[in-house]
């Protein structure tokens, strides 16, 4: 009975395999190139030349309107050319006579006369040097002077236009050293703006004569972390003041955590040269990049040594960088925004087999650091608030954090050269990276930021402590496991995943057994009917 | 219709739901997202192994479930099996090129523009940028054309664009960190040294794709690659006058 029913699925299967090889064949391949696909990126740009002379002038502009917005300002507009090659841009007139050269389509034109008659004209020309006829001339009179005296109110009614004129809104967008503020009006307004630490607002002012319902402007040289006052006042056309604003903005604090390395540092050699590659988390991922290169000892900061390269990139290629010396050291310190150094990722690149920090060839003792005072509790691990050091039980970092490794600076002798750390990839183990420890900014820490690895496992960090001479006077050794916490609350066991994958999809599965049933029924049908009529 | 007929037809439909809807899941390349994770791919298995044969080798593997993509502002993990297979690239679109000075057809002359564009990809392995026209010569004008650059040094690019009184010749020069080693230079040649000295190492396009950059690493901040174009147009040659145009495209792709 049950080699029957064996048989008979088998049958079943084969039955369906010959009936739907296409189909199902189709399935098949829509799931294997799917994910293969969408790995590329392209660009079609033309690339234009222009042999002979070119003597074709831009089209003629056309002059659409002059607004005289205040007594002493008109607002001029015009539409834009075209060029047989490449436009250079637009000269306008103001009584046949130029007043501005601009690429834009539009001009302020200030510092006029009220109640006067003014005449505007345009013509275009291109790069090289071809201009067209002159536009349409449109006249316009500026309106007349109106003296008001000011008031100190937030709003106030324009006699002019009988609209109510405030502040529409208004944007501070405070930096480390600036502010900028962007603003709208009901009517067109020129500014003051004041600044200052306290309601004196004495620390400096900007005066903006050209009246727009728009505005912006930036104020610079502030002091990190500072609360400033402002006081915003607009000035109407009829020459009305109105105090648009006061209050107060901070600017940002400026970071006093250090960079984070580069991590995976590593090499290639090819003959005498070297090429150093890495990679940059995310949060470094626009900072300046310095690879210092000396052939006695790690460069300890920026400036210790050759700097062989500055840059953005993820790579370097040293030239000739072995030809003198069979050792070189390089570090690689990032350089954050604010100029603010990373400790360094540091690499010994040698012709001979090494076995320099980065290259975990044969496993060397411990050494405790003699005469001094130190102990592995020193050596401590920050990461999320979490702080272990090597004299804790087990350490356990997350796989996708960043982390700190710091000593007590009076925990270490000042004429000791350079503390390194290693630390080994999780997945290799014969692959170590390491880092240098900088004193940090308040001199109570040498310290290093490590970029997170990204990959769970066991690995070891070891500290090592070198004197002058380049010699390891400590070294120190602690295993770390790296797991992923990130998702761990989240994960889906089996098979508790089948049942949540194939969930939403009851209704579908339903209505698509339906629809199949209904099909092979009907072929059924076609198939029994030339059997039924025979 | 008998019995074992619809019993049939009952199973062989039951069948092909379970085929239709098992593809629809592996055919999905993000089959799991919460707030917390997203899983881009990942596989449901029941065995597993090593397959080989002259031509191929499968490795399939049975249960890897409790893996994917996870995204944070500072960071983003694929963890497990079959989640690197699916990296993301992208480039910021090359701008036009308008070559200038103008070149007088009859005195010749030398004109030169450029275009750059950035890479961003999260490929661990980096990428390859490379270059390609539509036309050969690259540049045309309703059937008068300006020879693409070769190398005297070919197949090295040369460290000056050399072109004697006679000829019109169009040709580039990458500039940028990641350029490979064919457009690097030591002061004296090309392919030798590290040095990315700009507008040296020049080369001719061609409708083949010429590769002019590769990231080892990821970049996720970008990579820019700029792209110096030159004609020079020989005081003994004539070149029709005309605007004369060379459709060109920049293709990044993931490694």
């Amino acid at each position: 009975m049950m080699t029957h029913m064996v048989e008979k699925t088998l049958k079943l299967f084969r039955e369906i395999q010959e009936r739907y090889r296409q189909l199902i064949f189709g399935f098949f391949c829509l799931g294997v190139l799917v994910p293969a696909v969408s790995l590329a990126a392209s660009s079609e740009f033309n690339i234009r030349l222009l042999v002979g002379e070119d003597i074709t002038p831009p089209s003629t502009p056309v002059l659409l309107e002059v607004v005289p917005v205040a007594p002493t300002q008109i607002d001029v507009t015009w539409s834009v050319s075209a060029d047989n090659f490449m436009m250079g841009g637009y000269v306008l007139l103001r009584d046949s006579l130029p007043i501005a050269t601009t690429t834009l389509t539009t001009f302020t034109d200030t510092g006029l006369m009220p109640e006067t008659l003014y005449t505007y004209e345009v013509y275009a020309f291109d790069n090289a040097g071809n201009i067209s006829t002159t536009s349409n001339a449109l006249a316009t009179t500026t309106p007349a002077q109106v003296v008001i005296i000011p008031t100190a109110t937030s709003t106030s009614t324009s006699p002019s236009s009988n609209r109510v004129f405030r502040l529409v809104n208004l944007d501070i967008k405070p930096e480390t050293n600036s502010a900028l503020f962007s603003w709208q009006t009901s009517l067109p307004s020129r500014f003051v703006l004041r600044w200052g630490r306290s309601d004196a607002y004495s620390d400096g002012y900007i005066i903006n004569d050209v009246y727009r319902q728009s505005q912006q402007t930036s104020i610079t040289n502030l002091e990190p972390g500072t609360v400033y006052l402002y006081e915003l006042i607009g000035y109407m056309v009829d020459g009305r003041e109105v105090v648009l604003s006061r209050g107060e903005f901070k600017t940002k604090a400026r970071e006093n955590n250090i960079p984070v390395n580069v991590f995976g540092l590593n090499y290639q050699i090819n003959g005498h040269d070297v090429a150093l590659f890495w990679s940059r988390s995310a949060q470094i991922a626009e900072a300046t990049v310095r690879v210092v290169r000396n052939h006695l000892g790690y460069p300890t900061d920026p400036y210790d040594g050759a700097v062989v390269y500055e840059g953005t990139g993820n790579q370097f290629y040293d030239s000739g960088a072995l030809e003198f010396y069979p050792t070189q050291y390089y570090t690689v310190f990032v350089i954050g925004n604010d100029g603010t150094i990373s400790s360094g990722a540091v690499l010994k690149v040698s012709k001979s087999p090494s076995t320099g920090v980065g290259e975990i060839v044969t496993e060397v003792p411990e050494i405790n650091l003699p005469d001094f005072n130190f102990n592995r509790a020193n050596i401590i691990i920050t990461q999320g608030g979490q702080m272990y050091n090597f004299d804790s039980g087990k350490i356990v970092l997350s796989s996708a954090e960043t982390f700190l490794i710091s000593i007590p600076y009076q925990a270490l002798p000042r004429h000791l050269k350079s503390i390194v750390a290693t630390i080994l990839d999780p997945d290799n183990h014969r692959q170590g990276y390491s880092f240098l420890l900088r004193i940090n900014k308040d001199r109570t820490a040498y310290e290093a930021s490590v970029a997170p690895f990204a990959v769970e496992g066991v690995s070891r960090l070891e500290i090592e402590i070198f004197d002058f001479e380049a010699e390891v006077v400590g070294r120190y050794r602690k295993q770390i496991e790296f797991i992923y916490r990130g998702s761990s609350q989240n994960e889906v066991v089996f098979p508790d995943k089948i049942v949540s994958v194939f969930k939403p999809l009851v209704p579908i599965l339903g209505f698509l057994f339906l629809v199949l049933l209904f099909l092979l029924w009907f072929l059924f049908r076609r198939r029994q009917e030339p059997e039924d009529n025979h | 219709m008998t019995f074992r007929s619809f019993y049939n037809l009952l199973l062989q439909s039951a069948v092909l739901t379970l085929i239709l809807c098992a593809s629809i899941v592996f055919v999905s390349a993000e089959v799991r997202t919460s707030n917390n994770y997203h899983m881009q791919s990942d596989s449901v298995n029941f065995s597993g192994g090593l397959s080989d044969s002259a031509s191929y080798s499968l490795e399939s593997t049975a249960g890897e479930i409790a893996t994917g993509l996870s995204d944070s502002a500072s960071y983003s993990l694929r963890a497990g099996y079959q989640q690197m297979q699916e990296v993301s690239i992208s480039m910021t679109a090359a701008a036009n090129v308008v070559m200038s000075p103008t070149i007088g057809g009859i005195t010749g002359g030398v004109a030169n523009g450029s275009t750059s564009v950035s890479v961003l990809t999260d490929s661990p392995a980096g990428y390859q940028l490379s270059i390609q026209t539509e036309d050969s010569p690259s540049m045309q004008k309703d059937g008068d054309t300006i020879a693409d650059y070769v190398p005297v040094a070919s197949p090295d690019p040369d460290l000056v664009f050399l072109t004697n009184p006679t000829q019109a010749h169009f040709g580039f020069s990458p500039e940028g960190d990641d350029i490979i080693d064919r457009f690097r230079d030591n002061g004296s040649l090309c392919d030798v040294g590290g040095n990315n000295t700009p507008l040296v190492c020049w080369d001719g396009l061609s409708i083949s794709e010429k590769i002019i950059a590769q990231g080892l690493t990821n970049h996720p901040g970008g990579a820019t690659t700029t792209i110096h174009f030159r004609v020079v147009v020989g005081g003994g040659v004539v070149v029709p006058e005309g605007e004369y145009v060379a459709t060109t495209t920049l293709t990044a792709i993931a490694l």
